[in-house]
């Protein structure tokens, strides 16, 4: 019995559907045999697929949720700002196949420890460790990439993302953006950092598509995707 | 410069002379470490030759970090440029196209070679080596403080006007070395001109009340002033090296309270993992025992605080706010050695707006210090300013106060 479908309208994605009746994206894995965060992996036909936590990644919740703007198609490059272990970016790195490439922005060296295993098995991530707010020291960039993908939580995330995309990314490409808005210590709504936040990224040239709550996979974040004019003053 | 290799383009990006790193992973990846530690590296050193030889002085840099490396290390005059949009251009009109899964791969390679060397570093025991190079830092200072003022004694037997001067004492240390007598000085057209505009009259005047002296001993003071500038150097690249170390090895500490701070903070516990686990309220007055010794020897008053009121946030506050600050500061420190120890992410910047957000309250809550609060809601009995034993009753008075009321609140 095959439980694996692609679904059309779904971006071409791969879902499994679980006997309660839930579904989850799958991806395709890269490098079989190997599991990144203790995610289920189910095998068919010989492939073996790995099951796309919406709670552990903020991309699959997204998705779960309905993003509209998917781009992560094969062969496509990516800036991915924030990778943390390699949760997300793993999956990433299934979807965009060989053919691409993700770059792996990380700044803490403990963390980075662990993404630089998931690094070595797959031959399409690339490990950087810098800090996201400085894109003009990222010297293993050397072009420019059709996605920006930015989950750092840290105040200034607007900021981080536009000073990424005019040193790299390609006019008419894709950013997606997880926004936290902070609920210890901060004075000001969520609903207002949100705001604010979208406010600087159409005065820097993005438009934006999606804008999606990620209740209740993860509480206080809304994920944002927006297309790059590319109009670089 | 990349991963891949150098290349240089002018400003309409055509290209003026290129180096690819080697195409062994090990060999490339050992160029790119010695660039990003400061060493000198082959292929810099053969692109600086091509430039020369192409009379080109000027090198726009895009990473800043990079650029002031490379001016300090092959003495190019390096500049950072804010240009987005030419190094936007650099990449897709040149870089981009040129970007085949060939190099890709390579780049990869290259990068996990990197990184791996990165963290195999930041294993080790670094935090004690951030120790030792802190009592260096230490040291170094005070041993500058001290040839400094020896420096201007001694070349004042000759040129006291020039000693006098209390402008910046490293181009102090300079004018002596590369000079030395004052004539000599004046016929050093390069040196002059990294003068100020008042030493310079000062060099050029007619007069000096100074007496001459002999070649041999004017070259011993040179010497000691050649001593003071290479001290000086050696303590900038302390200071970078010392930042690098603090990256590996405490993150967040470095992000919320910079790398000197964060250091001593480090030192004053003995170790990152002591640091980890000490409570906030023992890392507020942390640092202050050295003192605390040096006041019970000489009698001084004894210290109030530990190495954190060094930080601006803290001592640029009215006194009476500095407490409050500092046991939210101090907070955030532990819960960034805890993460920086235990292995977590990089949150400093959530920190650091978190302290700014509750100093904003604090400075809300307490505008006034206490005395002017007091002296608000009572007509002024003194005129004068009171009496420094008064100024201390009061404070020991809105002290207990505040101890009375912090004890009632408690036991609500
Ligand atoms: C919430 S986690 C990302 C989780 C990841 N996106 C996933 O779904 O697998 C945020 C990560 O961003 C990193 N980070 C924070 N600030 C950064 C900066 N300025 N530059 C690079 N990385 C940063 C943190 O160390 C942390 O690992």
């Amino acid at each position: 019995m095959t439980r694996i479908r692609t679904d059309q309208k779904r971006h071409q994605l791969y879902w499994v559907r679980f006997d309660d009746g839930a579904e989850r994206p799958v991806t395709l894995s890269l490098s079989s045999g190997t599991q990144v965060y203790g995610e289920q992996v189910i095998t068919e036909e010989g492939r073996e697929f790995r099951v796309w936590d919406p709670y552990r990644s903020k991309l699959a919740a997204s998705i779960v949720h309905g993003l509209s703007v998917f781009a992560f198609t094969k062969g496509v490059s990516v800036l991915y700002l924030g990778a943390s272990s390699g949760t997300t970016a793993s999956h990433v790195s299934d979807l965009i196949g060989v053919d691409g490439v993700v770059y792996c922005v990380e700044f803490a060296p403990r963390v980075m420890r662990n993404l630089l295993q998931v690094c070595t098995t797959r031959a399409n991530m690339v490990p950087i460790l810098a800090d996201a707010y400085h894109p003009e020291n990222y010297l293993q960039v050397p072009e420019l990439v059709d996605i920006i993908y930015q989950d750092v939580a840290q105040p200034d995330q607007a900021e981080i993302l536009i000073r990424n995309s005019v040193r790299f990314l390609k006019p008419g490409g894709t950013a997606y953006l997880a926004v936290k808005a902070r609920s210890i210590d901060v004075v000001a709504k969520p609903k207002q950092v949100f705001l604010k936040e979208e406010k600087k990224l159409k005065h820097a040239g993005f438009t934006i598509v999606d804008r999606i709550d990620l209740e209740p996979f993860s509480s206080d974040h809304i994920f944002i995707s927006a297309i790059f004019s590319g109009e670089v003053c | 410069m990349s991963f891949y290799g150098v290349c240089c383009v002018d400003e309409h990006l055509n290209l003026v002379t290129k180096i690819r790193f080697s195409e062994e992973v090990d060999e490339a990846s050992a160029s790119i470490e010695r660039i990003l530690n400061g060493e000198k590296e082959p292929v810099l050193e053969e692109i600086f030759a091509r430039l020369a030889e192409k009379n080109i002085t000027r090198l726009f840099v895009e990473s800043k970090q990079l650029a002031e490396e490379l001016a300090r290390i092959y003495g190019i005059k390096t500049v950072h440029s804010e240009d987005i949009v030419l190094w936007r251009n650099v990449r897709s009109t040149l870089l981009t196209p040129l970007t085949t899964a060939k190099h890709r791969q390579l780049l990869r390679e290259i990068a996990l070679e990197v990184s791996k060397q990165a963290i195999r570093e930041a294993s080790e025991r670094r935090d004690q080596l951030i120790i030792q190079a802190m009592g260096t830092l230490d040291e170094i200072e005070r041993t500058l403080n001290l040839f400094m003022s020896r420096l201007r004694e001694y070349y004042g037997l000759h040129f006291p006007e020039a000693a006098k001067r209390q402008d910046n004492a490293y181009s102090f240390a300079r004018l002596i070395a590369e000079g030395g007598q004052r004539d000599s000085i004046r016929g050093n057209t390069e040196l002059m001109a990294t003068l100020s505009k008042a030493t310079r009259k000062v060099i050029t005047a007619r007069q000096s009340m100074g007496a001459e002296i002999g070649t041999s001993d004017m070259t011993m003071i040179q010497k000691l002033a050649q001593q003071y500038i290479n001290l000086h150097k050696y303590r900038e690249q302390l200071e970078n090296y010392l930042d690098k170390v603090m990256q590996e090895v405490a993150l967040n500490l470095r992000g919320l309270i910079g790398p000197i701070l964060g250091a001593r903070l480090i030192s004053s516990a003995g170790s990152i993992e002591k640091l980890a686990r000490l409570p906030a309220s023992t890392i507020q007055v942390l640092g202050a025992e050295k003192a605390l010794f040096r006041a019970l020897k000489t009698g001084a008053r004894p210290p109030k605080h530990g190495v954190i009121f060094q930080h601006t946030l803290i001592h640029s506050a009215p006194w009476w706010q500095r407490g409050k600050i500092a046991r939210v500061l101090a907070g955030k420190i532990a819960i960034a050695a805890r993460v920086d120890f235990y292995g977590g992410q990089y949150l400093a910047e959530e920190l650091k707006q978190s302290v700014a957000q509750r100093i904003e309250e604090i400075k809300r809550k307490y505008p006034k210090g206490p005395q002017e609060r007091k002296a608000e809601g009572a007509p002024h009995r003194q005129q004068q300013a009171p009496s420094r034993r008064k100024r201390y009753s009061q404070k020991t008075t809105t002290k207990r106060k505040r101890r009375t009321r912090d004890r009632r609140r408690a036991e609500h």
